[in-house]
C-alpha cells in the first residue's frame, strides 16, 4: 500500500515517525529485491540503501508523475547497477544453467521437499545478472518497463527482450516441476 | 522439449508484444501443438508464482533493520523539539546500542600511501589520513600507488594497479577485484572471484597475469616494510608459474583456508600456494628455485661480464689499458647523459607529475588555446562535497595558514557550488526531456552522464569544440542559455569553477587562494574529454 501524501511530506521534512513508516513500507520489498538479486550481506546492504533513500527523499517530488514506489525502486535499481560495477558477480550462463537443471537427478524429490516458491528462487538465482535484475523488478515488484529502461540506459524494447528471455529461461528450468505439479493436480500459487 | 525462442515468443504473446499477424500465427500453432499450449499454461503459473514470492525477512528482523538505519542530520531547531520527546527513547536506544555493538569491530581504515588512490571513485591525496571504510567501499590504486587498510584482525597492503572492495565489515572482508594485495593478521578474510580465504599469518593474493605479479610484488618491497610491520619477500619466478589469468594465494607464514561454493574447503600451509585452476595446494617453489631467484634479475649477466673483462684485462699492455680507460670514461659520460635525459623524460611522463604540475587555480590563456585546438574540455567539479564534515589535510592547513573560520567558510563555498551545480544540471536534464524524479536520484557526475546520453553524438562533439573555444576566449556565445544540453552543462561547470575561485580570492586573497588550490594535499575532481586526437 502506498503511503499517503501527508506522510511522504513529513518524511521528506525529517519527521522521525513518518520516516519509520517509509522505512517499514519499503524495507521488506527492498530486502527481497536485493537478496534475490544476489547481493552479499543483504541486511547491511538494505540498511545502507535505506539510509541513502532517506537522505535523498527530500529531492522526491510528490507532485511528479512517478509514484513513490517507482522512485524508490529506481534508486534501488541504480544502487544495484552501481554494486554490480563494483563487484564481480559469479554468473552461470544459460547453457550451463539448463544443463544443471536437466541433469538434476532429484528434481522429483525436490518437488516433494520444497515449495514452488523456493524452486523458483533457485531458478531465478541461476539467471544471468541483467535478466535477473529486470525479471525481479518487472515481474516480482511490478515496476514499469519505461522506468527500468531509463535506469539501464537501454530502449524499452531491450528491457522487454530481457524480460521475455528471463521468463523463457525460467520456464525451461522449471518445466519438469511445473509438469509434475500439473500432473498431480496441484493448485497454482495465487497472488495473495 | 521446446526451444528457448519458442518460449520467448509465448512470453511475448502473453504480454501482448506480438503483432496481430504474429499472434494469429502463434494461436494457430497453439491449437496444433499441445506441448506449446501446455507451456503457455506453465508460463501463467510461473508469472503468478513470481508475483506471490514470499517476503525474505521476518517482521522482527525488519523492525531491527529499520531501527539501525542511519537518519539524515536534522537542523537544530527541529532537533530541539525532538529532544524532549525522544529523551527516554534515546536512553533505551543507547543502552541497546551499547549491548548490540559492544562486540563489533571498528570499521576498517584506509591510508593512501602514495600515488593516485581513489575511494569510491573519489581521488584521495597521498599520504592521506586514516579514512573509515563503509561496507561496499571500493579502493582503487592507480599506477605507482599503494594503500594500506587496517582492521582489528588484519592489515592489507593494496599494490599499484589493484582494486579492492570491502564487502563486509563484520568481520572485515576484502574482495580483490584485480591486481595484488599482501595481507597479514590473525584472521584475514579475503575474497576473489568466487573463492573466499581465511588467512592466519601472512600471504599474497593475486588476480592477474604472471609477469604483472612479479612486477607488483617487486614494487611492494620498496614501501618501507619495517614501518608497516611487513617482512616482504621477493616471490620467486617459479612461484608464479600457475598464476596466469587465475586467482592465486601464496601463504608465506601461518596457514589459510580456501572455500569455494562447489568444493570442500582447502587448507593451505606456509610455503604453499593455491590457484583457482587446481584443486589442491602446491609448494611455492623448490629451495633451489628460491635461492636462484633471490639474486637480482640483472645481476647474473653483470657477473658474467665482470668475470670475462677480468680475464681480458690480464692480457692487455699499459698503453692498451690507458686507451681502454679513456674509451670507457667517454662511454660512461655518454651513458650518464642519456640516463639523465631518460630520467627527466620519465618524470615528465609520470601521471603523478602531470597532476602535480596542472594549475587548478586559473589556467593560462595559452593552455586554454592549446586545449581549444583539440576540443579538449576539462571540468573540475567541487571536490569537497561532503558538506560540513570535510577535514582538511594538516599540512595544507599549516602551509596556507588556514584559520578554523576560514576552513568553515571554504566548506560552505564548496557546498553552495555543489548545490548550484546539482540544481543547474537537474534543470538542464529536465529541459532536454529527463524525468524529474530520475534526476533526483542522480549525483553531479550521474547527471552529466545522463545529459550526455540524451544528447546526439554529433552535438556532444560540437559542444566540446565550441565550449573549449569559448573558454579560451576565441569565441563568444550569442546566448549562453542556448545550445545542446552538454554545451550548457560545460558552461555551467566553468561558471561554477570561476565562482568558487572568486569566492576563495575574496576569502583568502589571490595568493593564498592559489596556494590553497594548488597545494599537493588538495583533492581535485577532473572530468576531461577531447574531440580531436
Amino acid at each position: 500500500m502506498e503511503l499517503d501524501e501527508a506522510t511522504i511530506q513529513r518524511a521528506r521534512r525529517g519527521d522521525r515517525g513518518a520516516q519509520d513508516a517509509f522505512l517499514r513500507r519499503y524495507a521488506g520489498p527492498l530486502h527481497a529485491l536485493l537478496k534475490r538479486a544476489g547481493t552479499l550481506n543483504t541486511e547491511d546492504a538494505v540498511q545502507e540503501l535505506l539510509a541513502k533513500l532517506l537522505s535523498v527523499l527530500p529531492r522526491f517530488n510528490p507532485a511528479g508523475s512517478a509514484m513513490l514506489t517507482t522512485w524508490v525502486f529506481t534508486v534501488a535499481h541504480r544502487w544495484l547497477l552501481d554494486q554490480r560495477k563494483r563487484r564481480h558477480l559469479t554468473l552461470v550462463p544459460l547453457e550451463q544453467a539448463l544443463d544443471i537443471a536437466d541433469r538434476t537427478p532429484g528434481a522429483d524429490r525436490m518437488l516433494e521437499q520444497k515449495q514452488m516458491s523456493s524452486l523458483l528462487e533457485s531458478a531465478i538465482a541461476r539467471l544471468p545478472d541483467e535478466q535477473r535484475r529486470i525479471f525481479l523488478l518487472a515481474q516480482v515488484h511490478q515496476q514499469p518497463l519505461e522506468a527500468l529502461a531509463a535506469v539501464e540506459g537501454v530502449p524499452v524494447g531491450t528491457v522487454k527482450s530481457r524480460l521475455h528471455r528471463a521468463r523463457a529461461q525460467l520456464l525451461a528450468l522449471m518445466a519438469p516441476v511445473l509438469r509434475k505439479l500439473e500432473g498431480e493436480g496441484h493448485a497454482s500459487p495465487r497472488r495473495a | 522439449m521446446l526451444r528457448l525462442d519458442e518460449l520467448e515468443t509465448l512470453s511475448r504473446l502473453s504480454a501482448g508484444d506480438l503483432s496481430p499477424h504474429e499472434a494469429a500465427q502463434l494461436r494457430a500453432d497453439l491449437e496444433r501443438r499441445p506441448e506449446l499450449a501446455a507451456a503457455l499454461e506453465q508460463l501463467t503459473s510461473l508469472n503468478r508464482a513470481a508475483e506471490a514470492l514470499p517476503q525474505t525477512i521476518g517482521a522482527s528482523e525488519l523492525e531491527m533493520l529499520v531501527a539501525r538505519v542511519a537518519r539524515p542530520r536534522r537542523n537544530l531547531i527541529e532537533a530541539r523539539f525532538a529532544i524532549t520527546a525522544g529523551l527516554a527513547a534515546a536512553a533505551l536506544v543507547v543502552v541497546a546500542a551499547r549491548l548490540s555493538f559492544a562486540n563489533r569491530e571498528p570499521r576498517p581504515r584506509l591510508v593512501a600511501l602514495s600515488g593516485s588512490v581513489r575511494l569510491d571513485g573519489r581521488a584521495l591525496s597521498s599520504p592521506s589520513q586514516a579514512i573509515a571504510l563503509q561496507s561496499g567501499s571500493v579502493v582503487d590504486c592507480g599506477a605507482e600507488s599503494a594503500s594500506i587498510i587496517e582492521s582489528r584482525q588484519a592489515m592489507v597492503l593494496l599494490a599499484r594497479e589493484s582494486e579492492l572492495a570491502l564487502i563486509s565489515d563484520a568481520p572485515a572482508t576484502f574482495a580483490l577485484q584485480r591486481g595484488t594485495l599482501a595481507a597479514t593478521g590473525p584472521a584475514v578474510h579475503l575474497a576473489a572471484g568466487d573463492a573466499r580465504f581465511e588467512l592466519n599469518g601472512r600471504g599474497v593474493l593475486s588476480w592477474e597475469p604472471e609477469d604483472e605479479l612479479v612486477r607488483v610484488t617487486s614494487g611492494m618491497e620498496t614501501k618501507e616494510p619495517a614501518k608497516l610491520g611487513f617482512k616482504w619477500l621477493r616471490l620467486p619466478v617459479a612461484a608464479t608459474a600457475a598464476a596466469v589469468g587465475a586467482v592465486t594465494l601464496f601463504v608465506l607464514e601461518g596457514r589459510a583456508r580456501v572455500t569455494l561454493d562447489s568444493t570442500a574447503p582447502v587448507e593451505v600451509a606456509a610455503g604453499q600456494k593455491w590457484s583457482s585452476g587446481s584443486t589442491r595446494p602446491s609448494p611455492i617453489a623448490t629451495s633451489a628455485a628460491l635461492t636462484a631467484s633471490a639474486e637480482p634479475v640483472d645481476s647474473n649477466p653483470n657477473q658474467k661480464t665482470a668475470s670475462s673483462v677480468k680475464t681480458t684485462l690480464e692480457t692487455l699492455s699499459r698503453d692498451q689499458l690507458v686507451s681502454e680507460v679513456k674509451r670507457l670514461k667517454g662511454e660512461n659520460a655518454t651513458l650518464s647523459q642519456q640516463n639523465k635525459e631518460m630520467q627527466k623524460r620519465l618524470h615528465e611522463l609520470d601521471p603523478k607529475t602531470a597532476a602535480q604540475t596542472e594549475n587548478f587555480y586559473r589556467t593560462t590563456p595559452e593552455e586554454l588555446r592549446a586545449r581549444a585546438e583539440h576540443g579538449e574540455v576539462r571540468l573540475h567539479p567541487p571536490a569537497l562535497i561532503d558538506e560540513g564534515s570535510h577535514t582538511f589535510n594538516p599540512d595544507l592547513v599549516r602551509d596556507v595558514g588556514l584559520q578554523p573560520s576560514e576552513e568553515a567558510e571554504i566548506r560552505n563555498i564548496y557546498a553552495r557550488s555543489n548545490q548550484r551545480l546539482q540544481d543547474g544540471l537537474t534543470s538542464i536534464y529536465i529541459g532536454i526531456g529527463g524525468d524529474a524524479n530520475v534526476a533526483s536520484t542522480l549525483d553531479i557526475s550521474g547527471l552529466l552522464h545522463e545529459i550526455g546520453t540524451k544528447t546526439p553524438r554529433q552535438d556532444v562533439q560540437a559542444a566540446g569544440l565550441i565550449a573549449s573555444r569559448e573558454r579560451a576566449g576565441l569565441e563568444q556565445p550569442s546566448n549562453p542559455n542556448e545550445g545542446s544540453g552538454v554545451l550548457r552543462a560545460y558552461r555551467l561547470f566553468w561558471r561554477e569553477e570561476d565562482q568558487v575561485l572568486q569566492e576563495l580570492d575574496q576569502l583568502l586573497g589571490p595568493d593564498r587562494a592559489e596556494q590553497f588550490i594548488n597545494h599537493r594535499n588538495m583533492s581535485h575532481n577532473t572530468i576531461a574529454t577531447r574531440v580531436r586526437p
